[in-house]
């Protein structure tokens, strides 16, 4: 039973990104961003405000057009934008049929499934409906027309604690069932430990790192000791801070080197996601400042 | 068996499920033959990523502790390795004297509890539980 | 547990699959987003053609023995019942096409329907060929039932004719002006929808533009769409009170001309002459004659196929606008 859920292939692509490129008149929104998500992973896109997640999608959904450099899906696309929009004059089940008639497959109990779950009415007009529900309509939509990747700008957002839960694990459901790609983007990174499984991360649009959550994780360490100039162990310096008597480091590991034992007064903490996007981003604001 | 991922840790979530699995077979809450939630069960009550559970699983599977059947589960295979009482029991002396000498060099309970966190927080992401 | 969908989802869920978006999938979402709209619209126009074709039927039937006093009411309702024509396009313009991209892009629901399996060249294609279809069979409909209303009642009065085919009223009538002027107020809705946006500002633009270009075309160019015709004739004031002239031609331009034919200003050197035949004698003595530039009644048709093409024109112009403005635009 376990064995159902494999990713068919785990060494396909899912969406591909090559030196992408997006300017609003001469401001770059999206610069050199490389990168290749492989398929059936669940991928957070980070980054604050602005760092040009929502140009990324879109871009990436066929929305928008790049003005450098490409990018591709394999299969199917859908995506759910920020505002998680309605027609607010059609009713959900028009919405689903909707779904049906543009798309050229459509699981109808899928997404008849969905909202049946979170009990949306299917025959009141989505104008009349609340926000959350408006937002699950969505959902149901993109989950019906059985994306190969599915794309959701901010997901969560505007959802209460509940939902936010009970649509993360009805949407693992999903992605455990069919196989499918998901990339999501989010600002809040603390929601994300087991839910995502890769990670983009975004600052000025630009991509600062992307790769296998565990991997990027399992590579960074943080130290904490007495006041010193140098980490105890080798590698990149991600962040360093110092007060009149400590250190503290977030060191990124070499790679294929096992894990150094670091000796004396040094205590060593295994990043969490939060402390890995934070110090990368505190990183790159004192790199552009320096 | 209901499993849930403390988001604050820096422990990979995978190992989160790996170590509550250990710790329901330490407890006695999970015996050989018992079978493991579906990956689909765990994914729809906690909310986690069925690649990371699957992990976990793999992980599991690797140190000998599930196996899984074909069309039936995942099950536990067998008992956490429980270790020769004589060398607990050595290895509980060792740590009398070890902790007298301590106490004689001055620390309290506070400093050794540290020291010996730090010394264990060195292996931990490599060897769990 | 239960292993009931987990096995193979593609083969136990009913899942429906084929190659591509039809035109009746894009039938069905215009109908059921504008349907209110357009039955709106459509219910008006076919009164309105009932109404017109009653009226043309009924002045066939009784050409020979109505009452005066009866006709000139009817001559009134007809006359306003004429006026429509000039509301379709504008009706089209800001209620049909003016909102339809900017609604979307103000409800983002662009977003939503882009990211279907169609692309948004594609859904514009189906939405401007099926309202457009409808477009041009109101207005057809429209124009050719009030231009076969305006032949009865022209046929029907003896003494004048109601309805002279260069005015304005039934020039603009003619089902392919209609057409025109109708699909024209389509593209430009259309495009200031995508350029701004925004609704209101979309409708509010579209309704001066469609005017304006409307008052350009029949106000400053129409008259000149042809060489007009000039026929020079000898001072005859009698002629020029009398004679309105009722052979369907138009007259744009008329004034003094000296015995070359060269257009001049009115001589006042016969202010002095004390009868009017004297006064006609002088003028005649002094080689001035009358002129009139017109264009003959059987330009009319041409007239109205020239004014259709250069809406048509313009319409083609706006919807080219209108696609590369919506591919190339960012939809975020």
């Amino acid at each position: 039973m376990t064995t159902v859920v494999e990713p068919v292939d785990r060494t396909a692509i899912a969406v591909r990104a090559q030196a992408l490129g997006k300017r609003y008149r001469s401001k770059w929104a999206l610069r050199e961003c490389t990168f290749d998500l492989p398929a059936g992973k669940v991928a957070a896109l980070v980054g604050a405000n602005g760092a040009g997640k929502t140009t990324l999608m879109t871009v990436l959904a066929g929305l928008l057009d790049a003005d450098e450099g490409s990018a591709g899906a394999t299969g199917r696309v859908a995506f759910v934008s920020q505002e998680k929009p309605v027609y607010r004059n059609f009713s959900a089940g028009d919405m689903l049929r909707l779904g049906a008639r543009l798309n050229v497959v459509w699981d109808d109990s899928r997404a008849r499934r969905w909202l049946a779950r979170f009990e949306i009415p299917l025959d009141k007009a989505c104008g009349r409906l609340s926000g959350g529900q408006q937002a699950q309509v969505a959902f149901a939509l993109a989950i019906g027309s059985r994306p190969d990747v599915l794309m959701l700008d901010e997901p969560l957002a505007n959802l209460d604690p509940l939902a936010r839960r009970e649509v993360t694990a009805e949407l693992l459901s999903e992605v455990g069932e069919t196989g499918m790609t998901v990339l999501l983007s989010t600002h809040v990174v603390a929601e994300l430990a087991g839910v995502a499984d890769y990670l983009l991360l975004l600052a000025h649009g630009r991509l600062l790192a992307g790769g296998d959550l565990d991997e990027l994780l399992g590579r960074h360490v943080s130290y904490t000791g007495p006041r010193s100039d140098v980490p105890p162990a080798l590698g990149d310096i991600v962040e360093a801070r110092h007060t009149d008597n400590q250190s503290t480091f977030v060191v990124k590991l070499p790679e294929g080197q096992p894990r150094p034992v670091v000796a004396g007064p040094w205590t060593e903490r295994l990043l969490t996601l939060e402390d890995y996007v934070l110090a990368q981003l505190e990183a790159t604001r004192k790199g552009a400042r320096a | 068996m209901e499993f849930r991922i403390d988001r604050s840790s820096g422990l990979p979530a995978y190992l989160q499920l790996v170590r509550q699995v250990r710790e329901a077979l330490r407890l006695g809450w999970l015996a050989p033959g018992d079978r493991l939630p579906t990956v689909r069960d765990v994914v729809a009550t906690s909310g986690v990523n069925a690649n990371t559970v699957l992990k976990a699983y793999r992980e599991l599977e690797l140190s000998g502790l599930v196996e899984a059947r074909q069309g039936s589960g995942t099950f536990i295979k067998a008992r956490l390795g429980s270790t020769d009482p004589e060398v607990m029991a050595a290895l509980r002396t060792r740590l009398a004297e070890w902790v007298r000498e301590a106490r004689e060099a001055g620390l309290d309970i506070e400093d050794i509890d540290a020291l010996v966190r730090s010394v264990l927080s060195e292996g931990e992401g490599v060897a769990v539980a | 547990m239960t292993t009931t969908t987990t096995t193979d989802v593609t083969t136990a869920a009913p899942v429906a699959t084929r190659t591509r978006v039809g035109w009746g999938d894009l039938l069905w979402l215009t109908w059921r987003q504008h349907r209110w709209t357009i039955l709106g619209t459509a219910v008006v126009v076919v009164g309105i053609v009932a109404v017109a074709l009653g009226f043309a039927w009924h002045a066939d039937a009784t050409a020979e023995n109505h009452d005066r006093l009866d006709r000139s009411s009817y001559v009134d309702v007809s006359q306003l019942l004429a006026l429509t024509p000039t509301a379709l396009g504008v009706v089209i313009a800001v209620f049909w096409t003016a909102p339809l991209l900017s609604r979307e892009y103000e409800q983002r629901t662009h977003l939503v329907v882009w990211s279907q399996d169609l692309t948004s060249i594609r859904w514009l294609v189906g939405k401007i060929v099926l309202l457009g279809a409808i477009t041009v069979v109101l207005a057809a409909g429209l124009g050719t039932a009030l231009i076969r209303m305006m032949n009865s009642m022209n046929a029907a009065t003896t003494d004048h004719v109601p309805f002279q085919p260069f005015e304005e009223v039934a020039f603009e009538a003619a089902p392919q002006v209609q057409v025109g002027y109708a699909v024209f107020g389509f593209a430009l809705g259309l495009a200031f929808s995508a350029i701004t946006r925004r609704t209101v500002l979309s409708m509010g633009l579209t309704l001066g533009g469609f005017f304006l270009a409307r008052l350009l075309v029949s106000g400053f160019w129409r008259p000149y769409f042809q060489e007009p015709l000039r026929k020079v004739e000898p001072y005859d004031d009698s002629a020029l009170y009398w004679n309105a002239g009722n052979d369907g031609s138009w007259t744009v331009n008329s004034g003094y001309a000296d015995a070359s034919g060269n257009e001049i200003d009115f001589t006042r050197v016969c202010n002095s002459a004390q009868s009017n035949d004297n006064y006609v004698k002088c003028i005649a003595d002094n080689g001035m004659q009358t002129f009139r530039d017109y264009h003959p009644a059987d330009r009319l048709v041409s007239f109205q196929w020239f004014e259709f093409g250069v809406f048509a024109v313009l319409a083609a112009g706006l919807l080219a606008l209108t696609f590369v403005w919506v591919r190339r635009a960012r939809p975020v």
